[in-house]
C-alpha cells in the first residue's frame, strides 16, 4: 500500500487516504482480503492524528471497499465485479465532467473536445 | 465514550487572572493539542489537573475519578512534563531517578535506561549542569518509564531543536499504538500540533474558545481576504477577528458557508490554519495594524 | 490503607535520605564537633539536654529548606502521593533526624573522655521524656510554617522569637526591671527542668506521651490544612 500526504493540497487529509486507497483497490494493487495496516499504526506511519486515519477508514467502509473484523484488524472487502465496474465507469465519468468543465472555461466546443479525445484514445493502442 | 480526561466548569482566580469556566473532555487513545498565546492560562489549566494549584470550583476527572478524591492513584498513572523542570540541583541525574523510581509501581528501569540513552542524558551529571531542553528531556524520560496512560506535557518543544521535536512527535505516536494512552500536549507551536493532534483546545485569556476534534477546524473556519475598503462595518461585526494590512485585510470566521454567501467577488476564502485562528481570533483590526 | 500509609512514608523517607545526604552529613558534623566541646563545658545535664534539643530540632528543617531552595516543592508535589502524605513525610524525616542527632549527642555524652556527664543520665524516663517534649514542641510550631511558607517560614518563627525577645530586653531595660526578667526567665527555665523531674508526679507518664502525639498530630493536621491551600 503506497499513501503519499500533501500538506498543499486543499483536500483534507482523510480524503487524501480515502482516494489514494480506493484508487489501489479498484486498480488491483490491493486484492481481496490483503490486510490493512492498523488505524494507529497507518496514523503513525503517515504522522497524522489517529482520528483523521479512523475517519478515512469509515469512510472506506461505508463505500464498501474494506472490511473490519472486530479485533483482528482491517481487509480489504470482496468487490462485486457488477458493482465494481459501475464505480470504475462512475470514476471515469467524473474525470470526464472535469475536462469538460475546463474545456467551457476556454469556449472549446464538443466536437472538438470528442475529437481531443480519440486521439488520445488512438495513441495507447 | 471512555475519557481520560474531563474538566468541567473549572475555575482558578489568582491577582491579574482568571481561568473562567474551562471545560473539556479528552476521550481515551487521543491526542490533544492545548494553544493559546502566553498567558492564556495553559500551563495553570495543566497544573490544576495535576494539583499543583488548587481549583476555586469545577470539576476534573482523571479515568473517571476525581483527581483530588484519588490523587495519588491517578498520579500513579500520569506522565507529566512540566515547563520548566526544576528538580534538586544538587542531585546527579542518576540520583534522582533513583528517588523517583520507587513511587510507581509500574517503574520500568530497563525503559528509563533506554530512553536516557536515546536522549543522550549525561546521567552522571548534576541537574544544574544541563540545557533547559535536556532538563525537559529527562522530565520526559522519567515521565514514560512508568506505563503512564495519561501524558500531560506543558510546551514540551521549547527549547528542544527541530530533530529532537520531530522525534518527540514520533514517540508520542509510538505511545499511541497502545489505545488506553492519551496525550495533553500545550504548546504555541501550532506547527506541531496540526498534523498529530486528534482534538484541540484553544484558550485565550483564561477561556476556553473552542474545543474541538482537529478535522472540524478545518471545516469550520476559514480566512477571508479583501482589499482594505471592502472591510465595511457589517463585515467587521460578521468576522471573528481582523487584521489590517498595508494592501489588505484578512478576517476570522468559523461560519465558512454564510461567508461564502457574504464575501463573493474579490475576496478570496481559505481554510484557516491554527496559526492563523490564533493570530486573528479576537483581534480588533485597528487603522494603524501591522 | 495503614499498609499503604507505612510504604508511602517509607519511601518519602528514602527520598529525603537519597536527596538530601550531601547536606545532612555535613551538618551532623558540625552538630557533633559542636556536641564534643559542649559535653565537656556541660555541667547541668538538664541544660546540657534542653540546649541540645533545640539544637537538633532546628537542623530537622534542612531537608524541607533544601525542597524550596531548588523550587523542587512543585516536583514532589507531582509524585503519586497526597499532599497529606507529603506533609507526613516531612514530620517522619524530621523526627527520624532528630531521633538520629540525639543518639550522637548522647554517644559522645557517653564517651568522650573528660565530661561530666554520662548516658545514663538522660536513660531516665523523665530526662527522655524531656527531650522528645521539646522536640515535639519546637517541630509542630516549625514544620507547619515551613511546609506552608518554605524557609521564609523558619525565618519568620525565628524573626517573631527575635522581636519578642528584644522587645522583653528593651521594656525590661528602660524599666528597669531586668533582674525581674532575668530572675523570671531562669525561673521558667528551672520550672521547665524541675516539672520535668517531677513529671511522673504530676502526670502519668502515658498521659504526657499521649500529649506529646496530640501536639504534633495537631500541627500535623494544621501542616496538611496549609499545604493543601498552597499553589505551586
Amino acid at each position: 500500500m503506497r499513501i503519499v500526504i500533501s500538506n498543499a493540497s486543499p483536500d483534507p487529509i482523510y480524503e487524501q487516504i480515502v482516494r489514494q486507497i480506493r484508487a489501489q483497490i479498484l486498480s488491483g494493487d490491493l486484492s481481496e482480503g490483503d490486510q490493512l495496516p492498523s488505524i494507529r499504526k497507518l496514523a503513525r506511519d503517515l504522522q497524522i492524528s489517529v482520528i483523521t486515519t479512523k475517519r478515512a477508514y469509515e469512510e472506506l467502509e461505508r463505500e464498501g471497499f474494506i472490511n473490519t473484523v472486530g479485533g483482528k484488524g482491517t481487509y480489504v472487502a470482496a468487490q462485486n465485479p457488477e458493482f465494481l465496474r459501475e464505480k470504475q465507469m462512475k470514476a471515469v465519468e467524473e474525470k470526464l465532467a472535469e475536462a469538460v468543465d475546463q474545456a467551457r472555461l476556454l469556449n472549446v466546443e464538443s466536437d472538438r473536445l470528442a475529437e481531443m479525445l480519440r486521439l488520445l484514445y488512438a495513441e495507447d493502442e | 465514550m471512555e475519557y481520560a480526561l474531563e474538566i468541567e466548569s473549572v475555575g482558578k482566580h489568582y491577582k491579574g487572572f482568571t481561568l473562567n469556566g474551562v471545560s473539556l473532555r479528552l476521550p481515551r487513545g487521543y491526542v490533544m493539542g492545548l494553544i493559546g498565546p502566553n498567558g492564556a492560562g495553559k500551563t495553570t489549566l495543566i497544573k490544576l489537573i495535576m494539583n499543583l494549584v488548587r481549583r476555586d470550583g469545577g470539576a476534573i476527572r482523571v479515568f473517571g475519578l476525581d483527581n483530588l478524591a484519588n490523587e495519588a492513584a491517578i498520579k500513579s498513572r500520569i506522565g507529566f512534563v512540566p515547563d520548566e523542570p526544576r528538580f534538586h540541583e544538587d542531585a546527579t541525574l542518576e540520583v534522582l531517578a533513583s528517588a523517583v523510581a520507587p513511587f510507581y509501581a509500574e517503574w520500568d528501569d530497563r525503559r528509563f535506561r533506554t530512553l536516557a540513552g536515546e536522549f543522550d542524558l549525561p546521567l552522571g551529571k548534576k541537574f544544574k549542569k544541563l540545557s533547559h531542553g535536556t532538563k525537559t528531556k529527562f522530565a520526559l524520560a522519567l515521565a514514560l518509564s512508568h506505563g503512564a496512560e495519561l501524558v500531560l506535557l506543558d510546551e514540551p518543544t521549547t527549547g528542544l531543536d527541530p530533530v529532537f521535536r520531530r522525534r518527540l512527535l514520533d514517540m508520542l505516536a509510538g505511545l499511541l499504538q497502545d489505545e488506553r494512552v492519551s496525550v495533553l500536549f500545550s504548546s504555541h507551536i501550532t506547527a506541531d500540533l496540526e498534523r498529530t493532534a486528534d482534538f484541540v483546545t484553544f484558550l485565550l485569556d483564561g477561556r476556553v474558545v473552542f474545543s474541538n476534534p482537529m478535522d472540524q477546524l478545518a471545516e469550520r473556519w476559514a480566512v477571508v481576504k479583501g482589499g482594505r475598503e471592502m472591510l465595511d462595518a457589517d463585515a467587521r461585526a460578521f468576522l471573528e477577528g481582523v487584521r489590517i494590512r498595508p494592501h489588505g485585510f484578512e478576517g476570522l470566521t468559523s461560519r465558512i458557508d454564510d461567508a461564502r454567501r457574504r464575501f463573493g467577488n474579490g475576496f478570496v476564502i481559505e481554510r484557516a490554519s491554527l496559526d492563523d485562528i490564533m493570530v486573528l481570533y479576537g483581534r480588533e483590526g485597528a487603522k494603524h495594524d501591522d | 490503607m495503614t499498609t499503604e500509609t507505612l510504604r508511602r512514608d517509607w519511601i518519602l523517607l528514602r527520598r529525603d535520605w537519597i536527596l538530601h545526604r550531601r547536606a545532612l552529613l555535613p551538618a551532623a558534623l558540625i552538630f557533633a564537633t559542636f556536641q564534643v566541646y559542649f559535653v565537656i563545658v556541660a555541667n547541668h545535664p538538664t541544660l546540657w539536654l534542653v540546649l541540645t534539643c533545640i539544637y537538633m530540632s532546628f537542623l530537622t528543617v534542612i531537608p524541607l529548606n533544601r525542597d524550596g531552595k531548588f523550587r523542587a516543592l512543585a516536583w514532589s508535589c507531582t509524585l503519586p502521593v497526597t499532599r497529606a502524605d507529603l506533609a507526613r513525610g516531612h514530620y517522619v524525616t524530621a523526627w527520624t533526624l532528630a531521633a538520629g542527632l540525639f543518639l550522637v549527642a548522647l554517644a559522645l555524652a557517653a564517651f568522650v573522655p573528660g565530661t561530666k556527664l554520662s548516658a545514663a543520665m538522660f536513660l531516665n524516663p523523665n530526662r527522655l521524656l524531656l527531650a522528645a517534649g521539646i522536640t515535639a514542641f519546637i517541630l509542630a510550631l516549625l514544620l507547619p510554617f515551613t511546609i506552608r511558607f518554605g524557609l521564609i517560614g523558619i525565618l519568620l518563627v525565628l524573626v517573631v522569637l527575635q522581636i519578642v525577645g528584644a522587645v522583653t530586653f528593651v521594656v525590661a531595660e528602660t524599666t528597669g526591671s531586668m533582674d525581674i526578667v532575668e530572675g523570671r526567665v531562669g525561673a521558667a527555665f528551672r520550672a521547665l527542668a524541675d516539672g520535668a523531674a517531677e513529671l511522673p508526679e504530676i502526670l502519668s507518664i502515658p498521659v504526657f506521651l499521649l500529649a506529646l502525639v496530640l501536639v504534633n498530630w495537631a500541627s500535623y493536621k494544621i501542616a496538611v490544612a496549609l499545604f493543601r491551600r498552597r499553589d505551586l
